[in-house]
């Protein structure tokens, strides 16, 4: 992220663009190559968006728009033209929540004007819109800086966020659940982001001035979750040899992430009832209880009303905890649309790493330049940059198309990780190039196919030793395992891979190649071309059981 | 029965609006960042700003005389009498006489940042007023 302030500044005037570079040098504007660094209408400000929200750390929307009817964005349908020029910031306010709902606004009006409007007061109120107290330059400052330290502070989850609708609808609910001392259930598969929710958007909209503490179940042998979560008093038990404070007491006036609750002992959970119920814990050994104020965020692996059917879990915990306010994060194959979005993200990130930044150093000299100023992920030959400072990783399609088809069960973190991996070995080879006095021909460096599929593999490779393993813990038809050994060259080991791979779907399709086929190609005629490729990699279906 | 007709009244009011955004709001933002240390050529500077270049869109600078004799035209061709009329020309012809205070307006002193961030404020706070006035009607 640049020292300044990234703003993009919609406004059909130039007033406020005036004073911004003129009297306000920590804040930048952000806007397409042309003579103005801002935005004049709601359609051409969404467009930009719709590429560039990362980049932009808050927007500055005016509210009057004097401009052609055929470039305003409806009011409503009973609204004048007069008046849909003037408040027209409103329409651009709704179109900017429905399509980049984390995304900071800053509208440049007063409270007194919106006062007007009964419908304008209603949007204004939403989260992550900011109203200027008066119009002048300071409460502008003021609000621009209370806008962006907000969203610096949980802005790290914009990253999660994407462009999915269940997302958007999410986050939407979250915004409102965050706040008040309600309870919140996160359900999510493991890597979906619960406990980043919990941390990075949760507590820091809770408004709550205490910590946030977190208690994985999952991790605390079960005859130390009661003093883990209520505390204990020196010599409460065996092995309690000073006092120690539970995470109730540690989150007071703040939040407290129960991960893996439904792992919590039936007997840990009818405490953890009246904790909820009194908010008052009494720790092992204590003679008086100690009152609690806390938000308690719990998250699950697995829907807890189905751990509650199975008869682990509490009812009344359950109840307690309350359904209504559920909220179940989609794994990332179902929100696969985002896929491009998250990637992207993640490598930009990944750039600010110390490793990657050296990598990226010492690959500069080749490029020409004194030093790599960003790093971004294209898929195919999307575009040309010239922009040599820039290194442009290029996934080809064929790659992309793995990637969207992959069952990706450990989910962001899994993409995340991918993604590192695949900057670290393409800059490696990158710099195995240069120093074999091969030189970069452009900023664009081609990821390698058989490297995306090892990672793949590598991230859910188990070593296969019977074939009973084909049931056991695999849940999606394309998730196989393959084991990985050390070859003297990555194609030797990507051929082995693959190998192990047709092997196993061919057992796993039942000797069937037309259903590899269309497993495989998505076309169940291509039979033959999954079998010459089969012979190639020397299987033979006479030799196989 | 709720009347929905669009009455004199509701444009009035469509019109102050538009007045108070435009003029209101503009001038004084020009003047906002001025303190009582501000040194004189960049009071001089935002009141010329303020009143000459009230609006900037592109090449065009609306000035702040401009912009109240549209909305004047607009307001006295509505036909519509309104208790307020007088305060908001009065309050408007105070807001244009600032000028005076400008080098080549007259006055030697430098005007007082209070008083003239007083006056463009004036101009917001009448309409203001008057559009509550009616809307209470």
């Amino acid at each position: 992220m640049s020292e300044r302030v990234r703003l993009l500044l919609i406004d059909d005037g130039d007033t406020y663009a005036d004073l911004i570079q003129t009297r306000m040098p920590e804040f930048e504007l952000v806007a397409p190559p042309g003579p103005s660094p801002w935005l004049k209408d709601g359609p051409s400000a969404i467009g930009f968006l719709a590429d560039n929200t990362a980049s932009i750390d808050a927007v500055l929307l005016d509210m009057h728009f004097d401009i052609p009817e055929e470039r305003l964005f409806p009011l409503d349908d009973s609204s004048s033209l007069r008046r849909t020029k003037r408040f027209q910031g409103v329409a651009i306010l709704r179109e900017i929540h429905e399509r980049f709902p984390s995304l900071p606004v800053v509208l440049l009006t007063s409270l007194e004007d919106l006062s007007l409007v009964d419908a304008a007061t209603d949007l204004v109120s939403q989260s992550m819109t900011y109203v200027l107290d008066s119009n002048d330059v300071d409460a502008l400052r003021v609000r621009i800086h209370s806008a962006t330290q907000s969203n610096r502070t949980d802005g790290d989850t914009r990253i999660l966020w994407g462009e999915d609708a269940q997302m958007k609808a999410i986050h939407r609910r979250l915004t409102v659940l965050a706040k008040g001392g309600m309870p919140i259930i996160l359900e999510g598969e493991t890597g979906t982001g619960k406990s980043y929710l919990a941390e990075q958007f949760v507590h820091l909209r809770s408004e709550r001035s205490g910590p946030f503490v977190v208690l994985d179940l999952s991790t605390v042998p079960s005859n130390l979750v009661s003093s883990h979560l209520f505390g204990a008093v020196k010599g409460a038990y065996t092995g309690a040899v000073e006092t120690r404070k539970g995470v109730f007491e540690m989150a007071n006036g703040g939040t407290l992430f129960i991960d893996e609750i439904q792992n919590a002992p039936l007997e840990i959970q009818k405490q953890l009832l009246l904790v909820l119920q009194d908010r008052k814990v009494r720790p092992l050994g204590a003679t008086r209880e100690i009152h609690v104020d806390v938000k308690v965020v719990a998250a699950s692996n697995r829907p807890l009303d189905e751990a509650v059917a199975a008869g682990t879990f509490r009812p009344d915990l359950y109840m307690r905890l309350s359904p209504a306010t559920r909220v179940h994060i989609p794994p990332l194959r179902k929100r696969i649309g985002d896929l491009a979005f998250l990637a992207k993200r993640f490598t930009e990130r990944a750039f600010y790493r110390e490793d990657i930044a050296a990598l990226c150093a010492e690959v500069a000299p080749a490029l020409g330049v004194s030093v790599i100023r960003g790093l971004q992920l294209v898929v195919g030959r999307e575009r040309h940059d010239d922009e040599k400072d820039t290194l442009l990783l290029v996934v080809p399609k064929p790659v992309w198309k793995m990637l969207e088809s992959h069952h990706w069960p450990g989910n962001i973190r899994e993409l995340e990780m991918l993604i590192y991996n695949l900057i670290t070995f393409t800059l490696v080879d990158a710099i195995d190039a240069v120093r074999r006095n091969i030189s970069l021909s452009s900023n664009q460096l081609q990821v390698d196919t058989g490297l995306v599929g090892n990672l793949l593999q590598g991230a859910m490779a188990v070593p296969l030793s019977s074939s009973e393993e084909f049931s056991a813990g695999l849940r999606a038809p394309n998730q196989l395992p393959v084991t990985v050994h050390p070859g003297a060259t990555l194609n030797e080991v990507a051929k082995e891979v693959e190998r192990q791979y047709f092997l196993s779907l061919f057992k796993r399709c039942k000797r069937d190649f037309s259903e590899m086929a269309l497993m495989l190609l998505g076309d169940e005629t291509k039979a033959r071309s999954v079998r010459l490729r089969f012979n190639q990699l020397g299987l033979k279906v006479r030799e196989i059981e | 029965m709720i009347d929905s007709r669009w009455t004199k009244k509701d444009e009035l009011i469509d019109i102050l609006m538009d007045l108070k955004h435009d003029l209101g709001k503009y001038v004084f933002l020009h003047l906002s960042h001025l303190t009582t240390d501000s040194p004189a050529d960049m009071i001089e500077e935002a009141l010329h700003a303020a009143l000459f270049e009230t609006r900037k869109i592109g090449v065009e600078h609306q000035s702040a005389e401009q912009i109240w004799l549209r909305y004047k035209s607009e307001i006295d061709a509505l036909d519509y009498p309104f208790g307020g009329y007088e305060r908001l020309v009065n309050a408007a012809n105070e807001t244009l006489a600032m000028k005076r205070f400008l080098t080549s307006g007259g006055e030697s002193a430098p005007p007082h940042v209070g008083q003239i961030q007083k006056i463009a404020r004036g101009i917001s706070e009448t309409i203001m007023q008057i559009i509550e006035e009616e809307q209470g009607e």
